[in-house]
């Protein structure tokens, strides 16, 4: 895998996550798509194992670096925390590496499906995480089950958005040093 | 080869499950030890913002932030008008501020003195990615004197936006008055020359609108009261707020209901005059002084 371009994909998801956060809501929902997971699911569709899973936390730590929890207004708390999407983005990679034998890894639909299912499993370990901070203490407000429910439907939403995105991403799979054929994944051509 | 391959996934081996449990345990830790994040975030934000400033703007173009067109001249009138009622509900709270501050220095009371606030006009770069808590992310942060809770964000100087909620060094978040988390916010209605009338405790809907109770205000002897209707402004009047936030617009009266479970009190809907989530650049009151003082 190359990692200069990964570094390059990287900063381009994130640019455009937070970026067309706004302009791609559903109303005031708060439901918008991530470009980050169709990214991570991509890499993790071609990519060794370990590095895959790697991608994924690195990809996450930037998502936990540039959100923020809600707090109770009169806290004077940064908000910051670094864990969650992070966790739950390496235990969806892992899911996606697990399956990726069972799936044509050249479809878009497998990447529409993926990345819905990876955005899924990312968000339910975010809420608990979240939830977790709230049951030690910190003056997290939100609603777990609201939550679960508008993060289901950026889940699906993400997929949707990928569909597209697999489009542009497919030919970016040498420059990135993924393998995308149907053979199962060789050690050897791993760099 | 087959020695570098194998010495690289013995360290894959090894750093994977390390830097997992390291995050699992930075999950659990409480906020307040985590302040040092905060930093790492900055440098985060920094590194992002060069793309997606580009691409916020390029989206606020295509699709505009209010959708009721106006023709430009009675556009600019409205906000001189604007701007001029601002300044005179702000002159007369201050007068009314200063004649306490008299009457408290006559009885012997110590009290600060009315910081002075100046405007910088900021780009929002982007959003802050939690789907909670949508906050903007503006290019201005603690070396241009900008401050958490103390800086107020507006929107052209005369509608109250939010207020920062953390800087760094260069980048600041602002968390609107419309979002969930904001809290609830005082507001008093202003009659069309400037004349206060009836308090209300207004909270946001999450549909970019505050609602809240309107107070019962019974009219004083020889003095008449501003009744609360449709298109009245709504200003900010909370001490929870600083000063230099204070007299800002909430927004205008979009509806008034009785409350469901009490039919004889009032509950007002009142809407900003912009989609406070989809603005593409602010005006930032800092205090004077906050730079000189780090």
């Amino acid at each position: 895998m190359n990692w200069y371009a990964f570094a390059i994909a990287a900063w381009i998801a994130l640019g455009l996550e937070l970026g067309l956060k706004d302009a791609l809501n559903l109303g005031t929902t708060g439901i918008a798509p991530s470009f980050v997971v169709p990214l991570a699911v991509f890499i993790c569709m071609g990519a060794a194992p370990a590095r895959a899973i790697a991608s994924c936390l690195i990809l996450g730590l930037f998502l936990d670096l540039t959100s923020t929890l809600p707090l109770d207004p009169r806290a004077t708390l940064a908000g910051v925390a670094p864990g969650p999407h992070a966790l739950g983005l390496a235990l969806a990679g892992q899911l996606v590496v697990t399956i990726r034998g069972m799936m044509i890894r050249r479809n878009p639909l497998t990447m529409a499906f993926l990345a819905g299912a990876a955005s899924g499993v990312m968000h339910v370990v975010v809420v608990a995480l979240v939830l977790l901070r709230r049951i030690i203490g910190d003056p997290v407000t939100w609603d777990p089950l609201e939550q679960l429910a508008l993060r289901a439907g950026t889940s699906v939403y993400t997929g949707v958005v990928a569909l597209p995105l697999a489009l542009a991403l497919f030919p970016m799979a040498p420059l990135l040093g993924l393998q995308l054929g149907h053979a199962r994944y060789s050690p050897r051509r791993d760099r | 080869m087959t020695r570098a391959s194998g010495t690289s996934a013995s360290h894959s081996t090894r750093i994977l499950p390390a830097a997992i449990l390291a995050l699992l345990v930075v999950s659990c830790v409480p906020l307040r030890w985590l302040g040092w994040a905060s930093w790492f975030a900055g440098v985060a934000r920094t590194v992002i913002a060069p793309l997606s400033h580009p691409i916020s703007r390029a989206a606020g173009a295509i699709v505009p932030r209010t959708g009721r067109p106006e023709q430009e001249a009675v556009e600019t009138l409205q906000a001189e008008r604007d701007l001029a009622l601002l300044m005179a509900s702000q002159l007369r709270a201050e007068v009314e501020r200063l004649k306490k501050l008299n009457a408290d220095l006559q009885s012997g009371i110590d009290l600060n003195p009315a910081l002075d606030a100046q405007q910088v006009s900021v780009p929002v770069i982007g959003r802050s990615s939690d789907l909670t808590s949508p906050r903007l992310i503006v290019r201005a942060g603690t070396r241009a004197g900008v401050t958490p809770l103390s800086t107020v964000a507006t929107v052209e100087g005369v509608q109250l936006l939010g207020r920062v909620r953390s800087a760094q060094a260069r980048l600041a978040e602002v968390q609107t008055i419309t979002d969930r988390t904001a809290g609830s916010i005082e507001g008093v209605v202003v009659g069309p020359s400037g004349e206060l009338g009836p308090r209300c405790l207004l909270t946001p809907a999450g549909d970019g609108t505050l609602r809240g109770r309107l107070e019962d205000l019974r009219p004083e002897p020889g003095r008449e009261v501003v009744k609360a209707e449709v298109g009245v402004l709504v200003r900010l009047r909370d001490a929870s707020w600083p000063a230099s936030a204070q007299m800002l617009e909430l927004g205008r009266i979009e509806s008034i209901e009785p409350l469901p479970d009490q039919p004889l009190r009032l509950m007002v809907v009142v809407r900003p005059r912009v989609t406070l989530e989809r603005v593409t650049e602010l005006v930032l009151r800092v205090v004077k002084g906050s730079e000189e003082a780090r």
